[in-house]
C-alpha cells in the first residue's frame, strides 16, 4: 500500500510537470460555457490604451456571447513581433485576430497562416485604396487596417525662414531631388553642429519604408511585379540611381548617421524625413513652429509616397469565423477608426472618417491627406519580403556609410532570389 | 516445509526491495529526465534532421527532404565564411584578453584590505547587469559626435573615431566592451582559486628569496592551473556564442563586419523563417564548438 502511494505520487509529480505547460489554454477555454473566446495580438506601443478601450467596449456589447482578449507584444526597433508570430505559427498557438505590418500580408497568406476575408468586411468601399491594395494577395483580400501612414518632410519653420527657403505648399510644387538637396545643403551648419536633414536609421522595417518613394519616384522597383525575381529590380539602374542620390546626403554630412532621438526637436536638424505619426509627438514641443511638406520627387518621375500601416487579419486557426468577423468589423467602425486615428494623429483608413476631420483639410495636415489619397504606393507584395526588407535595410546602412551602391544592392538581389527559389 | 517457505519469503522480499529501490530511482528522476529529453536532446536531434530539409517556419506541413542542399549552400555562402571568420576572430582575442584581465583583477582584489571588497563589487557589477542594457549604454558611449569616449579622446587631442560605424573598428569595439562586461565573472572564479593557494607556499618562496614576479610565476600560476583551464574553456564557449552585442549595437554591420555564426543562425531561422538552413548552421556551429573545446582540453592537459 505504502509502495503504491509512493509510486503514484512520483508518477503524478512527473505528470504534473508535463501538463503544467499546456494547462493554461485549457483553463481559459473552459471559462464560461457558450461563450466564444477570441484572442488578438498587436505590437505594444502608443496605440495600446485605445485598443484596450475598444476591446473592453466590444466585450460589454457582446457579454455572454463573445469575449475578446488583446495581448500587446513588444516590437522594439527590430522584428521582435514578427519573430513571435513565426514561432506561434510553428507551434499552432496563433491568436484569432492578428495584426501585421502591410508587407507581411503576402508572406503570411502564402504560408497559409491567415485566411481570406472577402465578404467579411462591412462597408468595404469606404476604405482607402492603398489599404485594400496592401491587404490583397493574389486577388483575395486578407487584411484591413483602421489607419494609414505615410512619410513626409517635417521642417522647422523658423530655421527655413532664416535661410530664405520657402517649402512647397501644394502637391504640384513638391520639391524635386535637386531642390531638396540644395535646401539641405543650405541649412547644414557644421560649425554649429546643425544638420540639414534628420532621418532615422533603425534595424527594422523603417529603411525600406522611408527610402521606397525615392526609388519608385525614379521609376525603380524592388522586385518584379509578380514577385518572381529581384535581380534587375532591387539592383536595377533606376534603383541604384535613387540610392546614389540619397548617399550624397550622408557623404556630404547633411545627415547625422548617429543622431540623438530628438535631434530635430532640439533644433539640431532643420528638416526631418519621418512618418506621419511624428506630428503627434511634435505637439510636445509647442515653443517651436513646425511645418510639413511633401516627400521630394525624382526630377524625371512622378510624386510618390509610402503607405501601409498595421492591418488586421484572421488567422487560419480561428475557429469561429463569424465571431472573428464581428470583432474585425467592430474595430473598423467609423467611430473606432476615428478613435484609433486620433491617438497618433494617423490618417484614418476610411474616407468617411477622413471627411469628418476638418483639421486634415488645413495646413499642414493636408499634406499628409494629399499623400494618402493621391500618391500612396504600397510596399512590394512578395512572399520573400522578410529577406528583402532585412537585406535591403543592411545594404542601405552600408551605402550610407560609404559602401558601393551597385555592389551592395547586387548582394540583396542574390539573397532574395535564393529565397524565392527555395519557396518554389 | 517451513524452512523452504522462509527461504522463499526472504528471497522474494529482497527481490522486491531491490526492484522497488531501482524503480523508485527511475520514477523520481523521471521529471528531470523528461525535461532534459524535451528541451535538450530532442531539439538537438530535430536540428540535425531539419538541417537536411527545406522547411519554411510558417508552413511546417510543407517541409521536405533535400539531402545535402543546405550544407552545399552553406559552404558556398560568402556571408557564412565572413561570419565564421568574425566568430573566430572574436574568440581568439576575447579569450586571452578577458582571462588575463580577470586574473589581474582577481589579484588586485585578493588583498586583505577594506577597499578589496568594494573593488569586488565594483568589478562584478557589470556581470549582473543585463547584456542588452550594457550594449545600449555602450552604443551611446561609442557615438561618433556626442559619445563620452570620443569626447575624452578629443580632450587628449585625438580626432573622433567612427567606432561602430567602421568595418575596421566595429568588432574591436565590441571586443573591448565585452571584456569589460564579462571579466568580473571570471575574476570571481580566479579569486576562489587564489584563496585555495596555501599561504605556506608563498612564505617558503620568500625564504628562498623570490621576488613578486617569481612568486606569481612559480607559485600562483601552477597552483591555480585547474581554475585557469576551467576559465579558458567556459570563456571560449561563451565567446563562440556572441550574439547580443552585434544584435543590439550594429545589427551585424557595417558590411557584415560584426556578423557572427549565431547572428546568422537567428537571422535565417527567425527572420527569414528558413529553419532548414539555420539548422544546418547550428549543426556546423555545434561541431566547431565541440572541436574547439576538445582541442583546448587536450592542450591544457599538456
Amino acid at each position: 500500500m505504502k509502495k503504491l502511494l509512493v509510486l503514484s505520487t512520483a508518477a503524478m509529480l512527473s505528470l504534473g510537470t508535463l501538463s503544467a505547460c499546456g494547462s493554461d489554454k485549457n483553463a481559459d477555454a473552459g471559462g464560461s460555457e457558450g461563450e466564444t473566446k477570441l484572442t488578438l495580438w498587436y505590437p505594444e506601443g502608443d496605440m495600446s490604451p485605445a485598443y484596450k478601450e475598444i476591446i473592453s467596449q466590444f466585450n460589454q456589447e457582446h457579454d455572454g456571447e463573445i469575449e475578446a482578449e488583446i495581448e500587446f507584444i513588444p516590437r522594439g526597433n527590430k522584428y521582435a513581433y514578427e519573430d513571435k508570430v513565426s514561432a506561434a505559427a510553428t507551434s499552432n498557438t496563433l491568436p484569432d485576430l492578428l495584426a501585421m505590418d502591410g508587407p507581411n500580408v503576402a508572406n503570411y497568406a502564402d504560408a497559409g497562416i491567415i485566411q481570406p476575408i472577402d465578404g467579411m468586411v462591412k462597408e468595404q468601399d469606404q476604405f482607402v485604396d492603398s489599404v485594400i491594395k496592401q491587404g490583397t494577395f493574389q486577388d483575395k483580400l486578407y487584411a484591413v487596417g483602421p489607419t494609414e501612414s505615410t512619410v513626409a518632410l517635417f521642417y522647422n519653420v523658423k530655421m527655413l525662414e532664416e535661410a530664405g527657403i520657402t517649402p512647397p505648399k501644394t502637391l504640384e510644387e513638391a520639391w524635386t531631388w535637386n531642390e531638396f538637396y540644395d535646401a539641405a545643403k543650405k541649412l547644414t551648419n557644421k560649425e554649429k553642429g546643425i544638420y540639414g536633414v534628420n532621418w532615422t536609421l533603425d534595424y527594422g522595417e523603417w529603411i525600406i519604408y522611408f527610402t521606397g518613394p525615392t526609388v519608385w519616384s525614379n521609376g525603380g522597383s524592388f522586385i518584379a511585379e509578380d514577385g518572381s525575381k529581384a535581380d534587375g529590380h532591387v539592383n536595377g539602374p533606376k534603383t541604384v540611381e535613387a540610392l546614389e542620390y540619397l548617399q550624397t546626403f550622408t557623404k556630404e554630412g547633411l545627415v547625422n548617421l548617429q543622431p540623438t532621438p530628438t535631434e530635430f526637436e532640439d533644433g539640431k536638424a532643420a528638416m526631418m524625413l519621418m512618418g506621419s505619426w511624428e506630428w503627434a509627438k511634435l505637439k510636445d514641443y509647442p515653443d517651436t513652429e513646425w511645418g510639413i511638406t511633401y516627400y521630394p520627387k525624382s526630377p524625371t518621375g512622378e510624386q510618390v509616397s509610402p503607405s501601409g500601416d498595421w492591418a488586421w487579419g484572421v488567422s487560419t486557426s480561428a475557429e469561429d469565423k463569424e465571431a472573428a468577423a464581428e470583432l474585425l468589423n467592430f474595430i473598423h467602425t467609423k467611430e473606432n477608426v476615428l478613435k484609433l486615428a486620433a491617438v497618433e494623429d494617423k490618417p484614418p483608413a476610411r474616407s468617411d472618417a477622413f471627411a469628418e476631420l476638418a483639421e486634415w483639410d488645413k495646413e499642414p495636415l493636408n499634406v499628409l491627406k494629399d499623400q494618402v489619397l493621391k500618391t500612396a504606393h504600397p510596399r512590394p507584395s512578395t512572399t520573400s519580403y522578410p529577406v528583402l526588407s532585412t537585406k535591403y535595410g543592411q545594404a542601405v546602412q552600408n551605402i550610407f556609410l560609404g559602401g558601393d551602391v551597385q555592389e551592395e544592392l547586387d548582394k540583396v538581389a542574390k539573397e532574395v532570389d535564393t529565397d524565392i527559389e527555395r519557396k518554389q | 516445509m517451513e524452512k523452504t517457505i522462509t527461504s522463499v519469503n526472504v528471497e522474494k522480499k529482497s527481490f522486491t526491495y531491490e526492484t522497488q529501490k531501482r524503480w523508485l530511482g527511475v520514477v523520481f528522476s523521471l521529471p528531470a529526465l523528461v525535461l532534459l529529453f524535451t528541451f535538450l536532446i530532442l531539439p538537438v536531434v530535430l536540428a540535425f534532421v531539419y538541417s537536411f530539409m527545406n522547411y519554411n517556419m510558417l508552413n511546417p506541413d510543407g517541409k521536405e527532404f533535400t539531402g545535402l542542399d543546405n550544407y552545399i549552400r552553406l559552404f558556398k555562402d560568402a556571408v557564412f565564411l565572413t561570419a565564421l571568420k568574425n566568430t573566430l576572430y572574436f574568440t581568439a582575442l576575447v579569450v586571452p584578453i578577458q582571462s588575463a584581465v580577470a586574473l589581474g583583477l582577481a589579484l588586485l582584489v585578493n588583498k586583505k584590505v577594506k577597499a578589496a571588497g568594494l573593488g569586488r563589487i565594483f568589478f562584478f557589477s557589470p556581470v549582473v547587469t543585463s547584456m542588452v542594457v550594457v550594449a545600449i549604454l555602450w552604443t551611446f558611449l561609442y557615438n561618433v559626435d556626442s559619445g563620452l569616449i570620443n569626447n575624452t579622446l578629443n580632450f587628449f587631442g585625438i580626432e573622433n573615431q567612427p567606432f561602430l560605424l567602421s568595418p575596421d573598428q566595429a568588432m574591436n569595439s565590441i571586443i573591448f566592451m565585452s571584456v569589460w562586461q564579462a571579466a568580473g565573472f571570471q575574476m570571481m572564479i580566479f579569486l576562489a582559486g587564489l584563496k585555495e593557494v596555501p599561504e605556506e607556499l608563498y612564505e617558503a618562496a620568500e625564504m628562498d628569496g623570490a621576488n613578486v614576479w617569481q612568486k606569481f610565476r612559480n607559485v600562483t600560476i601552477p597552483s591555480i592551473s585547474h581554475v585557469t583551464g576551467f576559465v579558458l574553456i567556459i570563456t571560449t564557449i561563451q565567446a563562440f556564442r556572441l550574439f547580443i552585442q552585434p544584435y543590439v549595437m550594429t545589427n551585424g554591420g557595417p558590411s557584415d563586419s560584426t556578423k557572427t555564426l549565431v547572428f546568422m543562425l537567428y537571422e535565417n531561422g527567425f527572420q527569414f523563417r528558413d529553419v532548414g538552413y539555420s539548422s544546418a548552421i547550428a549543426v556546423v556551429f555545434f561541431i566547431i564548438v565541440l572541436a574547439a573545446s576538445l582541442i583546448l582540453k587536450k592542450v591544457l592537459k599538456q
